[in-house]
């Protein structure tokens, strides 16, 4: 799904689990979490990738509609999504780093299955679950102290 | 719904506009999906044309029971001079989108003393960060397609690499 992202040229920055497991984490992860550049252009793009891959919303009784456009995104621009690839959560900022543009400063490069996309940096990664009041974020903190600490050492 | 930060999140207004809200109506604190979805209604026509919340609130069960038959409501003042037209379809849309976040991506601020009631399953896995709509999702499949798609996952991360800033 990161791969057919990038190819339909939509800028984001990988965060979450894949973005971790990137950093060098051994965690799996059941979905994908990215930040996009909530720019016209590219919030119309993956509008309508997301439409093309018919995305829904997680967690909602059947029965209630789902517009999958620009104006839901210019409405709430944080979404969590199930489609036909998987399921893909999409906000355009970053709790702990901050929007978009803070979110790309503090990104890296990374080839992915013969693709380039951005993803979150190992600092910015524990900016960002230092930011979230979710215990599960927070148990996650020692193993990215860690590997910043081992990446420190030059392991 | 179970807290009043998870309500305000599916109305889509804060915490301290629900609790007055709540006031206003004379209703009682209990935080269900169906009054979530009729408050943020009233509040959409509260907010397109200024009509009290203790008018607006009526309306929208009224209002609401239209969908999916009629797509749009509209209301005429009296004398004509204000007309309102609400997209169900669109709001009910811009509704299940807050309502997703609420239960999947909202956590609750951790304040004073931890709780002294013991939470346990999906609360307790709730609480703790776990988003159980992905749990469902993955129980839509079976072993084979999860154990799969684990293999096919695990071959991909063996081609990430990273590259430079």
């Amino acid at each position: 799904m990161a791969t057919r992202l990038s190819e339909a040229g939509i800028r984001f920055v990988l965060i979450g689990g894949l973005a971790m497991r990137a950093q060098g984490s051994a965690r799996l992860t059941e979905d994908l979490d990215i930040c996009y550049d909530p720019g016209p252009d590219n919030v119309r793009r993956l509008a309508s990738l997301l439409a093309e891959w018919h995305a829904n919303l997680r967690g909602v009784e059947p029965g209630l509609p789902f517009v999958m456009d620009e104006r839901t995104f210019h409405t709430t621009p944080v979404m969590t999504l199930i489609t036909d690839l998987g399921a893909i959560d999409v906000m355009d900022e970053v709790a702990g780093v901050g929007q978009w543009r803070h979110v790309l400063a503090e990104s890296e490069e990374l080839e992915w299955s013969g693709t380039r996309m951005r993803v979150l940096s190992l600092p910015g990664l524990i900016k960002a679950k230092r930011g979230s009041a979710r215990p599960k974020d927070l148990a996650q903190l020692p193993e990215l102290e860690a590997l910043l600490a081992l990446r420190k050492r030059g392991a | 719904m179970a807290t009043l930060g998870q309500f305000a999140t599916a109305v889509g207004a804060p915490r301290r506009w629900v609790q007055n809200a709540f006031q206003a109506l004379d209703l009682p604190a209990v935080y269900t999906e169906p009054l979530a979805r009729r408050l943020a209604f009233a509040k959409a026509v509260k907010e397109a044309c200024g009509m009290p919340l203790r008018r607006a609130f009526p309306l929208a069960e009224e209002a609401l029971a239209r969908w999916p038959a009629h797509k749009t409501w509209e209301l005429v003042e009296p004398d004509g001079a204000v007309r309102v037209e609400i997209d169900l379809e669109r709001f009910l849309s811009d509704y299940a989108v807050r309502l997703s976040l609420s239960r999947t991506f909202y956590a609750e601020k951790r304040r004073g003393r931890p709780r002294k009631r013991k939470l346990r399953g999906i609360a307790l896995a709730k609480w703790y960060g776990v988003d159980v709509s992905l749990l469902v999702e993955s129980l839509k499949r079976t072993p084979e397609e999860r154990l799969r798609q684990l293999d096919e996952a695990v071959e991909a991360f063996k081609s990430m690499r990273i590259v430079g800033r």
